[in-house]
């Protein structure tokens, strides 16, 4: 039987260990013995995760999705992963209404598709920057932020808690005793991976607060955490005990928190 | 990941063909797949008629409209409807000002939506 | 103990905005959690919460219009910044561009329309553009060819005094 598909299999030129097998034009019972050969040959390459990109797929018959799930099934087989990528939405509608949601991965484009490889099976990490005016008002905007994308990244609902707290305590602390002046904006970057988070804040000092500053490295480390009217010290005690590495940079011009917390529970 | 939205359903009183169903949270492009999934499957397990409760749906962006569009659409190809009853003042001006009110079957509450099915 | 300095505030007078800004991965999941962040700081300023309320669909239909159009490559980042000035905010955000044909298409997006382009919006399911150009006061688009980097940027005002 004839088909109008076309199938072309590349390795994709950003991601390595990524192939992304492309098909154009209408996926139907014709089109089964051309996409068998695919999958057995990208099987029999041992290639570690293929996106099929459906971006180009016209129409999707039963028969086609049940080649896609054996196809999906023999790479799994061999340790490999198929996800797929770029359905329009009509397309999308009636293959999730078939059940292709409930056996693969889909993603809304290539891009999605590959990223998530980045992240998941690369362990790059994915960044985030935020800078904003050294007011207090805005440390709970930037903690919720913050919580949410930990829990987002696979982070329990506890340690999400425990990462905002984290992000309160070092934003505060730059808040109240950095330099207060509207252009010097207090930076937190964060690096977020399968297994950790890594915050970075940075404020710019205030002259009159550099003792307190170049104390911090010490009181830090200090045990039990300070008492009584240091409610800052006490601050970042709660950072040490919560997180598992807290470092400080500090200089004339500034002060850099970095602060490193790892994954402990399952979601 | 957190999903930002729950859907509840109801029966309707002597009604077998239709479905009350509660949004709760928040209709966006992250989850509108879930919604669609879960409101087709009622179309297709015969509630040809679906009145949307959105007390509790705090907001929606053109995505989600646009999968409320969608349902309006399904459910009049179907011979049923979907309604709408109880949309705060922030979603219906996202309705509105897009010249959506006009596509959608909006009620002031729940009763009236239900009392409006033919 | 060390004394605290009392503050100055930002935003005493309307030329000193409070600038936000964010760099995000060119996903969609990120999308709810960044317009939530930008909601909460306009309302922790005294906004109404109707302003608010607009400026987190706006922030939500450029991001979602930047990720799914302007970001290519896999570490693409979108970029959003807001000031905050007593009577408006203004918001910019940036992407990669993306083809050529979807620039083309913002473009169109963004122009004025009248109630028949409105109607054609919602049969393309093209809405996202047109929900930002009818809530907002100035929506323009910046292409710098040579960066690779395409930008909208909107001036929401705030009606109510605060």
């Amino acid at each position: 039987m004839n088909s109008s598909l076309q199938i072309e299999v590349n390795p994709s030129d950003s991601v390595s260990g990524a192939t992304i097998m492309r098909l154009m034009g209408a996926l139907d019972s014709g089109s089964i013995g051309a996409l068998e050969k695919s999958f057995e040959r990208l099987t029999a390459e041992n290639n570690p995760y293929v996106i099929v990109d459906m971006n180009a797929v016209s129409s999707c018959s039963s028969s086609a999705l049940g080649q896609l799930m054996g196809g999906r099934t023999m790479l799994s087989e061999h340790g490999g992963t198929l996800v797929l990528a770029g359905m329009g939405f009509d397309l999308k509608t009636k293959l999730n209404l078939l059940g292709a949601h409930k056996i693969f991965t889909i993603y809304s484009d290539l891009r999605a598709a590959l990223a998530a490889y980045h992240w998941h099976h690369e362990h790059k990490p994915e960044h985030i920057e935020c800078s904003f005016p050294p007011q207090i008002r805005l440390t709970p905007p930037v903690r919720h932020f913050l919580g949410r994308i930990a829990k987002l990244k696979g982070f329990s609902d506890r340690d999400a808690f425990r990462i905002e707290t984290i992000v309160d305590e070092v934003c505060n602390n730059a808040v109240e005793h950095g330099s207060n002046s509207a252009d010097h904006a207090v930076d937190v970057a964060v690096s977020i991976g399968l297994q950790k988070i890594e915050i970075t804040v940075t404020n710019i000092n205030n002259p009159r607060n550099i003792e307190y500053f170049k104390s911090l490295s010490h009181n830090i480390f200090k045990s039990p955490p300070p008492s009584g009217s240091d409610l800052r010290g006490r601050g970042l005690s709660l950072v040490k005990m919560l997180a598992d590495n807290v470092a400080f940079d500090f200089s004339d011009d500034g002060t850099t928190v970095h602060v490193t917390k790892k994954k402990r529970e399952e979601p | 990941m957190d999903p930002q939205i729950e859907l509840e359903y109801e029966n309707v009183k002597d009604r077998a063909d239709s479905k009350l169903v509660r949004f709760v949270g928040d209709l966006d492009a992250t989850n509108v797949e879930t919604v669609l999934e879960k409101i087709c499957g009622l179309f297709n397990e015969g509630f040809l008629n679906i009145v949307a409760d959105f007390t509790k749906l705090r907001y929606v962006n053109s995505t989600g409209l646009g999968i409320l569009l969608h349902f309006s659409k399904a459910a009049k190809e179907k011979g049923g409807s979907f309604k709408i009853s109880n949309v705060n003042e922030n979603v219906y001006e996202i309705i509105e000002i897009i010249g959506a009110s006009s596509l959608l079957q909006i009620y002031d509450d729940v009763d009236a939506a239900v009392a409006s099915l033919k | 103990m060390i004394r605290l300095e009392q503050k100055t505030s930002v935003m005493t007078d309307s030329t000193t905005p409070a600038a936000i800004s964010l760099a995000f991965p060119g996903d969609l999941e990120y999308i709810p959690a960044v317009r939530k962040f930008i909601a909460e700081a306009v309302a922790s300023f005294g906004f109404n919460p109707k302003f608010v309320y607009r400026c987190e669909v706006i922030v939500d239909e450029l991001c979602n219009n930047a990720v799914t159009y302007g970001c290519v490559s896999v570490t693409a980042a979108v970029k959003l910044t807001c000031r905050l000035f007593r009577d408006r905010a203004e918001l910019a955000i940036s992407d990669e561009g993306g083809k050529k044909e979807n620039i083309v298409k913002l473009e169109q997006a963004l122009k004025d329309s009248d109630a028949a382009d409105r109607r054609q919006a919602v049969d393309k399911k093209n809405l996202g553009m047109e929900i930002v150009r009818l809530l907002a006061e100035k929506v323009d688009l910046h292409i710098d060819e040579t960066r690779g980097v395409t930008t909208v940027k909107v001036i929401k005002k705030c009606e109510e005094t605060r």
